[in-house]
């Protein structure tokens, strides 16, 4: 029998031994939380009555006793008088919206007791859709006086004199759809207050700012809280970052009750109050010369975050702040960004950040243009790629683009040029074959995320502090018997981080995986800071990083030590072994030494440092504060092509993919199959929103997504009989220790553009309004 | 308000050990019983806590219920007969060839182990898959009641949206379909990741020399009601039934009143404009003879439901429950409504995970007496007495089962959460199903939702497993 191949995470899927949050042993005399939540998207509290649930044996806490122990809102990215706190106290703002919580000592109790929360409304007329947010005549926050949470206008070079200048200016709205990544893994949190000290085991993707909110709404000290992850988290993409409301909840019943409280989400919970990403509606304007140089751009974005300007939003405006250029050189840009609030579901982290909603309007404008002058979309794109990579940081070259990102420079035009030949081909199968289309997309991929981004919802002269956060802790060890132990204060969502962190400190040390012990999960009993944790593709470029850097560190002292047993001033190295160099047959191994430091300590000569655990933190070296409004946005930039090649269905109007290429170049490949996957889960994330996935409203803010079967989230059978291919390429990162860019999010990025525009050589429109449900593509064929 | 769903509330569960017994229990609780065939739409309602009742009858393990014969002018299918067999029974492909495939668009393998086709009847979905077939094959229904048979028509028992000719304490016994040799069309078209159709044609025929003699079209899922359109293409060679296959279609759907359904998946326009083209589509296959269509399993056993050993002990509100689970009995006393999936979890077996409240996902699947269904949908009580495995039950100790082998190896996961329940509904479908793992029945057989892996891995895996199954070596 062959090998298996060395994947650990595999390992735990197949044997069903994984460790996910509600297999967390419960301490004994934990109660179950069910959540009461508003049944009304817009209305005010007039009277709760929780009686009934104590006369049923119960516990229940509403907002006035959950206000007690639930003193400060959240901290919010924006500039607004707007109160965020996990719980409604007088007015609630969404369909699920939680006002109360119950407690039983069984779960399906716990859920029957709900039955019993009595709640008096008024309700008030909703905020809906952007378009009703914008009237103004109905408040989502009185305090505010209007729905607009923020607002900012940037320019960016001489956009103007572009724009008048230009003989050709194309101009297109768009609409991008409320949507949820959706973790086939729903929230759960075991929350236990005893002696002064909060204990939490919660699926979140981090220690990140979660920690830091959830102590400041409990009014605690960050010193009290023990923040857990287990092992494994059943997915997240982003979501499970806004699980933090729900900790304050699950924190405080337990503070209330006194006893450990345990919560996990049902899939309708999920659906209707979690998380999602924002609406968009947004214009793009492109001005370029008549043989298609593109030399200006303008956008004008109107993001609607639901109820709450939940922070990291309004991120997602800004997510992609360096990169608005996409991958094209262009010097003159405008942004007008609209945040919006609306009587729905608050925002947070999803897939791609930023990523699809923006290319989505970025590339179908640029393939509009290129349909306009009549030049061949993938030619259009190639004549506008940055070629010239001219600043210099260190030893490395850059484009600085005009918003304050710095792309490192590759070979921009050999990674597009790389799906030519299957477009070509495609093209010409489309000749014989009219329902058959074809799409290209070109985007530069951010990774790393510059945590300093948001400071961009505010006016530069009214920002406090300046942010840049980025970096990560990375811990290398080596106990007694010679184990190399690697720990991260990440989180694993299934992208094979212990796997690949086991063969980099392997390769680094030169030994085998196998005796790589990685520990990969949040715990902030030790060290974390606070942008550590699993989001924005950072896992490349900055953990991967933190953990060689750590481990040259280690090997370093090893080398030390080896020269200290040895007697000698120049040791060689090998397999693990270290050796005098003048006398090659003198050898000591890392065991060998281990074992001296752990047992003989005494006999090591003064002045050598034997400590055999090496923590190092990592932040990249293109990682700054905003300087005005301009602000590198990533911690790098890689180039990524997109073909998408389609079939329409003329009877049902329905799409299906028949081939699906992307060409990327991100540096450094450790692990081809995981880089692969990502691609793979991207691609598929990026299918789903553009065909299927909508959370959607009735007109009085219901929402009418509740079950998967109406998400329409495709299934193993909407993918069979779809090619794939993927085109890798590698030109490494010189200026991050890594070499390597990040992979999660491009091919989620490009998708939905790619569609589009396949289906526009098609039927000869762009559908500019997702998903591309196929009563509009009708209707588009059929006017 | 709560959308904390997934859990059902609490009733009392029996089971009925005759049609008899069922129908006593039936008549004994009037409107406070309903019958629990396969569960597979009873149990997300109770568990999504859109309905309440009071008992439930345990039906399914009257197999004098499952059976598919010919007997007299009849193809008789017993109402307990599951999808999975009127799928890929031999009889009805051979005589019914459109219900047959009406069965294979329903759901996914685990539904289809366990849902009836009387269930489904009764249940009356306006989307269900089966009444536009059934109405086109003129089928009927026997339903019985203490001391009483009648025998309805399908197309008078649909009364509405989820309302049926179905009196409280009454049975369906059997499905009948007249045999005749006939030809038939079934169109059928599902949106995305949703699970029923958007629009289902169904058109049957006779003909006589190259004349059609008489026609039956069907069109559901569209409509509030399945709507028949009788004997329009009589007297039409099949040639000029293609030909004029536009008008037609326009003076079927320009003289239905009816309004269209709406839903979330499609809007009325949209439907009914579908439903033309399924059936300009129809028509033109009848007259170019293109009546095949992706060549299915057969089969010819029905498959058994294991009766029970042991009777239920009620002890207060609580039942006790005896499970054998990778070959271990485990006993406890539990509430009837307690699911299967939560038993296993409280008792050790962590690796059956939940991921959605209305039995779609598939996360909680294992192997009920070898065959796949999801644990979220069964009440521990109907397991009792059974066999359950899990992943664990299929390895032997720490050496990997091919399927397990064959996952790794194409890298088929990612956050792990939906692993074992693929790998479980792979066992079923390559044992059971199809062991050649051909695209289309994959396709229409194996729905479980991962949303990490963009599936590609896990459909190689699946590949993979396929020929380790059949001989390959690792
Ligand atoms: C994920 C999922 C997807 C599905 N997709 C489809 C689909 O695409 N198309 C489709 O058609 N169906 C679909 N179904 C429904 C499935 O076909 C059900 O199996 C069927 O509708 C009900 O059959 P059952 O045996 O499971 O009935 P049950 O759920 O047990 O019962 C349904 C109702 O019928 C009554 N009943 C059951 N049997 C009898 C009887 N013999 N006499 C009188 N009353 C009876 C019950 O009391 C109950 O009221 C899906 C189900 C699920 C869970
Ligand atoms: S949990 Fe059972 S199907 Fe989703
Ligand atoms: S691997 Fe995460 S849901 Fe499938």
């Amino acid at each position: 029998m062959s090998k298996l191949p060395h994947y650990r995470e595999g390992l735990r899927a197949v044997t069903g031994s994984g460790e996910y949050i509600d297999d967390i042993p419960t301490p004994p005399g934990t109660l179950y939380m069910a959540i009461y939540r508003s049944p009304y998207a817009h209305a005010r509290i007039l009277k709760i009555d929780l009686t009934g649930v104590l006369e049923h044996g119960g516990i229940a806490y509403g907002p006035g006793e959950l206000s007690k122990v639930i003193p400060n809102p959240f901290p919010l990215a924006v500039d607004a008088p707007i109160k965020y706190y996990p719980f409604a106290r007088d007015k609630v703002r969404f369909v699920g919206e939680p006002i109360a919580v119950v407690l039983s000592d069984d779960p399906y109790r716990a859920v029957d007791l709900l039955d019993y929360v009595q709640v008096d409304f008024e309700p008030l007329k909703p905020v809906v859709s952007i378009d009703d947010a914008l009237k103004g005549d109905v408040l989502v926050h009185d305090e505010l006086k209007s729905n607009i949470a923020m607002y900012r206008h940037m320019k960016f070079g001489p956009v103007d004199s572009v724009f008048s200048e230009s003989p050709v200016v194309v101009k297109r709205e768009f609409y991008y759809q409320k949507h949820n990544a959706m973790p086939l893994e729903t929230y759960g949190v075991l929350a236990h207050y005893v002696g002064g000290e909060l204990n939490v085991w919660a699926n979140v993707q981090g220690p990140l700012l979660i920690a830091y909110f959830v102590s400041r709404a409990l009014g605690l000290p960050t010193s009290s809280l023990r923040l857990f992850t287990p092992r494994d988290i059943g997915g997240s993409f982003g979501s499970k970052y806004s699980l933090y409301p729900y900790i304050v909840l699950a924190a405080a019943a337990s503070i209330l009750s006194g006893r450990p409280v345990k919560w996990i989400e049902s899939r309708t919970e999920h659906l209707v109050g979690s998380n999602s990403g924002g609406a968009r509606k947004g214009v793009v304007e492109i001005a370029s010369t008549k043989d298609g140089i593109i030399k200006g751009l303008k956008f004008r974005f109107y993001e609607d975050v639901g109820a709450y300007p939940r922070p990291p939003d309004p991120g997602v405006l800004f997510r992609v702040h360096g990169n608005m250029n996409g991958a094209y050189d262009v010097k003159a840009i405008e942004v007008e960004d609209y945040v919006i609030l609306t009587n729905k579901l608050p925002t947070g982290l999803n897939r791609a950040y930023g990523g699809p909603p923006f290319y989505f309007m970025l590339e179908v404008a640029v393939n509009e243009l290129a349909r306009e002058l009549g030049i061949d979309p993938l030619e259009l794109r190639i004549k506008n790629l940055i070629r010239d990579f001219p600043k210099k940081l260190g030893d490395e070259y850059f484009y600085e683009t005009i918003t304050g990102g710095l792309y490192p420079k590759q070979d921009y035009e050999r990674v597009v040029r790389a799906i030519e030949p299957e477009y070509r081909r495609w093209l010409e199968e489309r000749r014989k074959n009219p329902n058959i289309g074809v799409g290209v997309v070109v985007l530069v991929e951010p990774s790393g995320t510059n945590l300093g981004y948001t400071d961009l919802a505010i006016e530069p002269s009214r920002r406090k502090y300046p942010h840049s956060g980025a970096g990560t802790y990375v811990t290398v060890s080596i106990d007694m018997s010679g184990y190399i132990r690697v720990f991260v204060n990440g989180t694993n969502e299934g992208l094979g981080h212990e796997t690949t962190l086991a063969e980099v400190v392997a390769a680094e040390l030169g030994v085998d995986p196998s005796i790589v012990i990685v520990e990969n999960r949040v715990d902030t009993t030790r060290t974390w800071a606070l942008s550590d944790g699993s989001y924005s593709s950072r896992f490349a470029p900055i953990v991967i990083s933190a953990a060689i850097l750590a481990s040259r560190q280690l090997r370093e002292r090893l080398t030390r030590l080896a020269m200290a047993m040895l007697g000698t001033d120049k040791v060689g190295y090998e397999n693990g072994q270290f050796y005098d160099v003048n006398n090659p047959s003198r050898r000591v191994d890392i065991r060998r030494i281990a074992s001296s430091v752990n047992w003989d300590p005494g006999s090591l000569p003064e002045g050598v440092d034997s400590s055999l655990s090496v923590t190092v933190f990592y932040q990249p070296p293109t990682v700054k504060a905003a300087e005005g409004d301009r602000i590198n946005s990533s911690a790098t930039y890689a180039i990524q092509a997109h073909l998408a090649v389609i079939e329409l269905d003329p009877d049902t109007y329905d799409i299906r993919v028949r081939k699906y290429v992307i060409a990327h170049d991100s540096g450094r490949v450790f692990k081809r199959e995981f880089v692969d996957g990502q691609l793979m889960g991207g691609l598929m994330h990026g299918l789903a929103l553009t065909l299927y996935e909508e959370l959607m409203y009735d007109d009085q803010g219901n929402p009418l997504t509740t079950s998967l079967d109406i998400y329409e989230s495709p299934t193993l059978a909407e993918a069979v009989g779809m090619e794939v291919e993927f085109i890798h390429f590698e030109t490494p990162a010189k200026f991050l220790v890594s070499e390597a860019h990040g992979v999660g999010e491009g091919a989620m990025m490009g998708v939905p553009a790619a569609i589009v525009n396949a289906l526009a050589s098609i039927i000869g429109k762009a559908v500019t309004d997702l998903p591309l449900r196929p009563y509009k593509i009708m209707r588009a064929i059929e006017g | 308000m709560s959308y904390a769903l997934g859990l059902p509330r609490g009733f009392n569960y029996l089971r009925a050990s005759s049609i008899d017994e069922a129908l006593k229990l039936l008549s004994e609780y009037g409107g406070e019983a309903k019958v629990l065939a396969g569960g597979m739409s009873l149990m997300p309602m109770l568990k999504l806590r859109m309905m309440e009742v009071k008992y439930l009858i345990d039906i399914l393990s009257l197999n004098e219920l499952r059976y598919v014969k010919i007997d007299g002018n009849y193809l008789r299918i017993g109402a307990l007969t599951t999808h999975n067999d009127v799928a890929m029974n031999r009889l009805v492909n051979e005589r019914a060839k459109v219900l047959s495939e009406s069965a294979w668009h329903i759901a996914d393998v685990q539904v289809r182990n366990i849902g009836t086709i009387g269930g489904s009847l009764a249940h009356a979905d306006p989307a269900a898959n089966y009444y536009p077939a059934l109405i086109a094959l003129d089928a009927e229904v026997v339903i019985r009641g203490v001391g009483t048979e009648r025998v309805v028509k399908v197309a008078e028992f649909y009364k509405g949206p989820y309302t049926t000719d179905l009196g409280p304490s009454e049975l369906i016994t059997e499905v009948r379909i007249p045999v005749s040799s006939f030809n038939g069309v079934y169109e059928f078209f599902r949106r995305g990741g949703a699970s029923f159709p958007s629009a289902i044609v169904t058109v049957t025929y006779q003909e006589k020399e190259g004349v059609i003699t008489s026609s039956r079209i069907s069109i559901g899922a569209v409509y509030p009601e399945p709507v028949l359109i009788k004997d329009n293409l009589a007297g039409m060679s099949t040639k000029e039934v293609g030909a004029k296959a536009v008008d037609i279609a326009n003076s079927i759907f320009s003289s239905i009143e009816a309004k269209p359904l709406e839903d979330t998946h499609a809007l009325g326009d949209y439907k009914i404009r579908v439903a033309r083209n399924m059936l300009i589509k129809a028509l033109a296959n009848i007259a170019s003879g293109t009546l095949s269509k992706p060549k299915t399993p057969v089969r010819e056993v029905i498959s058994e439901w294991k009766p029970a050993e042991d009777k239920l002990e009620y002890v207060g509100n609580l039942v006790r429950v005896r499970v054998n689970v990778n070959g271990q009995w485990i006993e406890d006393l539990v509430e009837p409504r307690l699911l299967l999936v939560d038993f296993l979890r409280r008792h050790g077996f962590r690796e059956v995970r939940r991921g959605c409240d209305e039995g779609k996902c598939g996360a909680c699947t294992v192997l009920f007496d070898g065959k796949a269904v999801k644990s979220c949908m069964i009440p521990v009580a109907r397991a009792s007495g059974h066999y359950i495995t899990t992943i664990r039950g299929l390895s032997k100790g720490v050496e990997l089962h091919p399927i397990q082998r064959a996952f790794i190896e194409e890298f088929a996961m990612q956050c792990g959460y939906c692993t074992h329940g693929f790998m479980m509904v792979t066992y079923d479908y390559l044992t059971n199903i199809d062991p050649a793992a051909d695209d289309e029945v994959l396709k229409l057989s194996i729905k479980n939702i991962c949303r990490c892996t963009g599936y590609v891995n896990i459909i190689k895996a699946i590949k993979r497993a396929s020929k380790y199954l059949s001989g390959a070596n690792p």
